[in-house]
């Protein structure tokens, strides 16, 4: 089994100049926790979730509708190609404590994201367990993804230089 | 049992040969044991000995710590009871699980504090508590992110009151794990506080929790585990899709 047979096509995503209250109102219409950044070539360039919107709406102290979705995205992004099977992306997310990963082309662009809850999905659906994925596969990476960890280092709200997770007191 | 609890008034022989008994007991019963009773025995076990040691050797002095091994005794014996009825940890109960170290804010907070705290402590979720620790409500990431959207002004402006969820679901640190699983479930939450009878907070579980807890267990816990996915795939299934946009849009 492929990943373009069980990834969700079709993802609304949102261009880097857009605003975080357009991004919000994505999430709020498709019931998502996160929306894949595009360019104008259809590019994958990000991605930005409920928390980094929350906490970008923290740090900068203005509305939604005055920031810019670059300015609270991560960059560096793990993706997947649409010709992996399940086992190669579950192994991506335990490894790298994500839950989401965008499918992506050979040229980059986006083509559909699938979530370790789709995988979940998978596993109880199929009786054989999945092309090859066990239940408890899927819950060991569900421990990994949970996690305590440093927060992703997207919208440069963390202190590279010490480590510690400063909170910003003024944008 | 209980009569080996405190045992203050007994003679140092009586306790002795009262544990001494206890402790065979247990190591016959044991063999029908899980992996975890059978590793927490063997914690006990050599306090058990070392304590039967000192009763001999020193009489009266020894009786205090004769009451915390008893106490450490009943726990066992109430984990392994708990445990051996069905042989997996879907009976465990919250308590053996849950985080007792949780964050909290109050309803008249600002959405700028919680975000802070949120940051800070490296969490999406914070139970709303009034000023006895009785949970109201929960607050999560999400609920700031729509409430910034749907309020469209500056966190440090609005209160947590104005964006914490409506509904609450909490568990006691009695109920087993199961139930946990099928409220996270039914209610499509992955983080569930924990109360006592009087709604007080003592904790939070989350679906993560459960995950680290069966990993450690992973020798018993495939049937678990197939429980925990089904109650990820549960969770994360779309909601009915809000027919109505948000307020203020």
């Amino acid at each position: 089994m492929k990943i373009d047979e069980i990834m969700t096509r079709n993802v609304r995503c949102i261009s880097p100049d857009e605003t975080l209250g357009t991004a919000a109102q994505i999430m709020w219409e498709n019931d998502c926790g996160a929306v894949p950044v595009v360019d104008a070539d259809g590019r994958l360039v990000g991605i930005v979730t409920d928390r980094d919107i929350c906490m970008a709406a923290q740090l900068q102290g203005a509305p939604l509708h005055d920031s810019r979705v670059t300015s609270a995205m991560a960059r560096d992004v793990k993706t997947c190609s649409p010709r992996d099977t399940p086992v190669t992306v579950q192994a991506i997310m335990q490894q790298n404590k994500i839950r989401r990963v965008p499918v992506v082309d050979d040229q980059g662009q986006l083509v559909g994201i699938i979530t370790l809850g789709d995988l979940a999905y998978l596993v109880g659906r199929e009786t054989n367990g999945g092309d090859g994925m066990t239940w408890t596969a899927i819950a060991h990476t569900l421990a990994a993804v949970s996690q305590p960890r440093l927060p992703r280092f997207g919208g440069g709200y963390s202190d590279r230089s010490t480590g510690r997770q400063n909170f910003p007191q003024n944008g | 049992m209980s009569s080996s609890r405190f045992p203050k008034r007994n003679s140092p022989g009586s306790v002795l040969a009262e544990l001494s008994q206890l402790r065979d007991e247990l190591r016959v019963k044991l063999h029908l044991a899980g992996l975890e009773v059978r590793a927490q025995w063997e914690s006990v076990e050599p306090k058990l000995l070392g304590l039967e040691r000192s009763i001999e050797q020193q009489g009266e002095g020894a009786f205090e710590a004769a009451g915390e091994l008893a106490v450490e005794l009943v726990k066992t014996f109430r984990d392994f009871s708990v445990r051996s009825q069905d042989g997996g940890p879907s009976k465990a109960p919250v308590h053996d699980i849950m985080r007792v170290r949780v964050h909290s804010c109050s309803p008249t907070d600002t959405l700028h504090r919680a975000a802070q705290i949120m940051w800070e402590k490296d969490c999406g979720c914070l139970p709303v508590i009034d000023d006895v620790r009785r949970v109201r409500a929960v607050i999560t990431d999400r609920d700031i992110c729509m409430a910034a959207l749907t309020q469209g002004v500056a966190l440090a402006e609005t209160s947590v009151s104005s964006a914490m969820s409506r509904s609450l679901s909490v568990c006691s640190p009695d109920d087993p794990l199961a139930a946990v699983e099928d409220l996270m479930r039914d209610q499509q939450i992955r983080r569930v506080p924990v109360v006592d009878a009087n709604g007080v907070l003592i904790g939070m579980i989350s679906l993560g929790d459960i995950a680290r807890y069966l990993r450690a267990r992973s020798t018993q816990a495939s049937a678990s585990a197939a429980q925990l996915v089904e109650t990820l795939a549960g969770i994360s299934e779309p909601r009915a899709r809000a027919s109505v946009p948000p307020p203020g849009l």
